[in-house]
């Protein structure tokens, strides 16, 4: 079996498709980068798992792009590659449907073993092409000044899933040909199923109004919560039996389409015995691994809304990972984090897994109202779900000892540090020391804001260190939360955020400024839209009633005007003196 | 052995084959036969790629419907296109066929079978460049992997040269012994240069079946031969209509070979060719 596999390897691979499409992959990956958050890229990740929605970024580690290969096989790209993979599965057993006649004279042609060496051959050449494809991010000039050589480890974990997931692809392409015995209908259907497929599980499903079907299918497209973090998904069961669902499914769809081969005239009477068992086992993979994966989804949903936790009607027993209400409660791994209500103890289950690591409190944002609620939405009394939105929030991190972030972050945030650099020299005003750096996956356990100070340094999202992020709108962030260690108020702070801000983005500042001036003279409300789409077209605009990612700034500017003109006098004072000077006769007023 | 008895096959309204009875055995056995008249079906129901509507057919002893893996496992076939895989070489192609067929370990076999056939030179060559003839060589080398109890070709002599042609019609009088090959053709010279025993199909059914010299003393003394002048060649050829069985230039005009008694002619020993002729005529 081996030896036709690699006949059928070289056939395909002197083929011209695969060319194109290995071409067309790299294509995709030059424009579309993996990050942490890349994984996140489809609306369903957006649905409480709590990672950003963002665009392009280097690649960091090698682990990173073990992820990019999945990425690159499960995402949109997966049209691509679904496309691929039909091409060269009518092309390898296009013989056997127009000239049949040596091929099907052959004792072995019908038996199992052969079909499944086409099978194993096109999976190889796909995924080789997956592989040339994705080692194109290596070349982009903004991956060498990140990446580190880690998570190597993973990457052969990483390339069974995606062979794993190709080779369902191809079963179901086998399987459309022996039904249609059509090269063309074969290729149009697996382009409609794949745009299918693609759209349920980034629109209809995330439309469901049932948590649990969308954590279960959440859990089963695990590999939109890989990251750095959770190197096998929040739920790293059910990453694993994703594996052996579409294994199962694989080799169902795979005995499924022998079968049907086996009532080809020239195969009929023979027997389809070994089709129709590996049928059978394949079915009891599914459902087996898929009976596991909801049992195991639904023990860790928590029986309790989150409502119901922050006013201290439930106990939180043990690691539940989301609530009914489809909640993000703690993201378990080596980088653990936890929310739990303001002082609250930190249950015992999870003292336990932080044993020999670093637990670190801290009090950080405030609940948004993002997820879902089951609760009756309707007019009447104030629904309990959405009265403890903003209500404060603790988040207990754990990391290893000295280890603020994953290793395969390196890269990334040493850049990030050199990106902020210029802040930071102007923030040594008031702040003795560089901050660390304490990373998070799950932004939303962040609240309002991507980046927090905390008292060693700067919590932030990791989606904050990726390129394509509006550049203006992160520096707002690190901007606001490098003033918290001056310990003025809040007013002063945005007054010290955009003297940060204008060491990295002068524009920036002038068209906070303006804006702070049309604060200041009380505008309606619709002159500022006007406005803001006004700024919003020349670019870089993030200030805005509805951009979160605007540091104190708006915040203090929006709901005052008064507020705005106070921030626009000590800009003008600090002008007029220059800002250090006047900085530190604030500080100095402040220590009075 | 090859036994079919009262094998029809129908496509629809069309009766490709109505009631076969055919015995074959060890040796070359010739199925002579026009276009359409079911040589094809018969072979494809002996490779047990085409059941028969009705009858039965065996080959040695195995049921064609339902003992089709232990004849596939005796059986070497050309059909009249087998594509070959164009982006494999020759070599790779054979030892393709070679794995279908369950042939363990087949590298001494394809190396013998490429020198026989005058492979050996071009068997690192992708089969897409191969010639006409090229390509049926390597037909016949695939056939004969495994070294089959049974070969069957199918018009295996179209498109090749004249040399070609002759180098295989020696190679298949070789191939007899202990083996059954049954060649199809249409090309009378292949079977009276290669088979011993032939049948004659005609619009599904058997005409003659028999030796080969049994068809022509079938004919013996029936067939005249007469030498009319050029100009008189298209009147008379047309008044004989179906009777003429071949022509060919004669000294002084044309020698044109007639079934039955003709004013002038003189009774001539028939050809097998003659004689197919005027079978199918009859």
């Amino acid at each position: 079996m081996g030896r036709m596999v690699w006949l059928e390897i070289k056939r395909l691979l002197r083929q011209p498709t695969w060319w194109i499409f290995a071409v067309l992959i790299i294509l995709v990956v030059d424009g579309q980068e993996p990050t942490v958050s890349d994984f996140s890229l489809e609306p369903l990740s957006d649905f409480m798992i709590g990672l950003s929605v963002i665009g392009r970024s280097p690649l960091a580690s090698l682990g990173e792009w073990g992820r990019l290969v999945l990425f690159l096989v499960g995402g949109l790209s997966s049209v691509l590659v679904n496309l691929l993979i039909s091409f060269l599965v009518t092309y390898s057993f296009h013989p056997e449907l127009v000239h049949r006649e040596v091929l099907w004279s052959t004792p072995e042609v019908g038996k199992v073993h052969s079909v499944g060496a086409k099978l194993l051959a096109v999976s190889f050449v796909a995924i080789f092409s997956v592989i040339l494809g994705a080692c194109a991010a290596f070349l982009h000039p903004s991956t060498w000044g990140v990446l580190v050589l880690v998570g190597g480890s993973l990457i052969p974990i990483y390339l069974v899933f995606a062979f794993v997931h190709v080779i369902l692809w191809a079963a179901i392409c086998m399987f459309l040909l022996f039904l249609t015995q059509s090269r063309r209908s074969t290729i149009g259907l697996i382009a409609l199923f794949t745009i299918g497929h693609w759209f349920l599980s980034s629109f209809a499903v995330s439309k469901l109004p049932w948590t649990f079907v969308k954590l279960f299918y959440q859990s089963y497209r695990a590999y939109y919560c890989l990251s750095p973090f959770t190197p096998f998904g929040v739920l790293p069961t059910a990453f694993l039996l994703r594996g052996v669902i579409e294994l199962g499914l694989a080799v169902a769809v795979f005995g499924a389409a022998s079968w049907l081969r086996g009532h080809y005239p020239e195969w009929k009477g023979v027997g389809t015995t070994a089709a129709k068992a590996l049928l059978g086992f394949g079915i009891i993979l599914v459902v087996g691994g898929a009976g596991m994966s909801l049992w195991e989804t639904n023990r860790n949903i928590a029986p309790f809304e989150l409502w119901q936790l922050w006013l201290g009607k439930v106990e939180f027993g043990r690691p539940y990972i989301w609530t009914r209400d489809g909640r993000l409660l703690t993201y378990l791994g080596r980088y653990m984090v936890l929310r739990l209500p303001p002082s609250a103890d930190i249950p015992a289950w999870a003292q336990a897994l932080a044993q020999c690591k670093q637990v670190n409190r801290y009090q950080v944002g405030t609940l948004t109202g993002k997820g879902e609620s089951s609760g009756d939405k309707r007019s009447g009394p104030p629904n309990p779900a959405e009265a403890i939105i903003g209500a404060s929030q603790d988040l207990i991190l754990v990391y290893p000892r000295g280890q603020t972030y994953p290793p395969e972050l390196e890269g990334m945030v040493r850049r990030f540090r050199r990106q902020i650099q210029p802040m930071l020299k102007r923030a040594a005003i008031w702040q003795r020391e560089d901050p660390s750096i304490f990373v998070l996956g799950a932004y939303d356990f962040l609240g309002a804001y991507n980046v927090y100070s905390i008292p060693e340094g700067l919590l932030l999202a990791a989606f904050v260190m990726s390129d394509t992020f509006r550049a203006s709108s992160k520096w707002w962030d690190v901007a606001w939360a490098l003033t918290a260690s001056s310990g003025l108020n809040e007013l002063l702070r945005c007054y010290l955020s955009l003297y940060l801000m204008e060491a990295l983005d002068k524009g920036e500042v002038e068209r906070a400024s303006a804006w702070l001036q049309d604060e200041a003279k009380g505008k309606s409300l619709q002159e500022e839209e006007e406005a803001l789409a006004r700024l919003d077209e020349q670019g870089e605009v993030v200030l805005g009633p509805s951009c979160p990612s605007r540091g104190g700034l708006c915040e203090c500017a929006w709901l005052n005007p008064q507020a705005a003109q106070r921030i626009l006098e000590h800009w003008r004072r600090g002008e007029e003196l220059g800002h250090e000077n006047y900085i530190r006769m604030l500080l100095e007023g402040a220590e009075r | 052995m090859i036994k079919a008895e009262r094998i029809t096959k129908h496509y629809g309204q069309v009766k490709a084959l109505q009631g076969i009875d055919l015995e074959i055995g060890a040796g070359v056995f010739g199925l002579l036969g026009p276009n359409g008249a079911g040589k094809t079906t018969f072979i494809r129901i002996i490779a047990t790629l085409l059941p028969p509507t009705s009858g039965r057919a065996t080959v040695f002893g195995h049921d064609v419907i339902r003992n089709k893996i232990p004849i596939r496992k005796m059986l070497g076939y050309l059909p009249q296109e087998y594509g070959a895989y164009p982006k494999l070489t020759g070599r790779e192609y054979l030892e393709y066929i070679a794995i279908l067929k369950g042939i363990r370990r087949p590298r001494k076999q394809i190396d013998a079978l490429l020198s026989q056939f005058h492979l050996t030179e071009v068997a690192k060559r992708k089969v897409t460049s191969y010639s006409g003839g090229m390509l049926k060589r390597l037909g016949i080398a695939q056939a004969l992997l495994g070294d089959p109890k049974v070969l069957l070709v199918d018009e295996p002599t179209g498109g090749l040269d004249p040399e070609e042609r002759v180098r295989f019609r020696e190679f298949l009088m070789g191939l007899g012994g202990e083996r059954v090959v049954v060649l199809s053709t249409h090309l009378v010279e292949d079977v009276a240069m290669a088979c011993d025993r032939l049948a004659v199909l005609k619009q599904g059914e058997i005409a003659y079946q028999g030796a080969t010299h049994g068809l022509i003393q079938l004919f013996q003394g029936k067939v005249y031969e007469v030498e009319i002048p050029e100009e008189e060649v298209e009147g008379k050829l047309s008044a004989w209509g179906e009777r003429v069985l071949t022509t060919k230039r004669g000294d002084a005009g044309r020698a044109v070979r007639v079934l039955g008694e003709i004013k002038g002619g003189r009774p001539v020993t028939p050809s097998l060719e003659d004689a197919y002729l005027a079978l199918i005529r009859s």
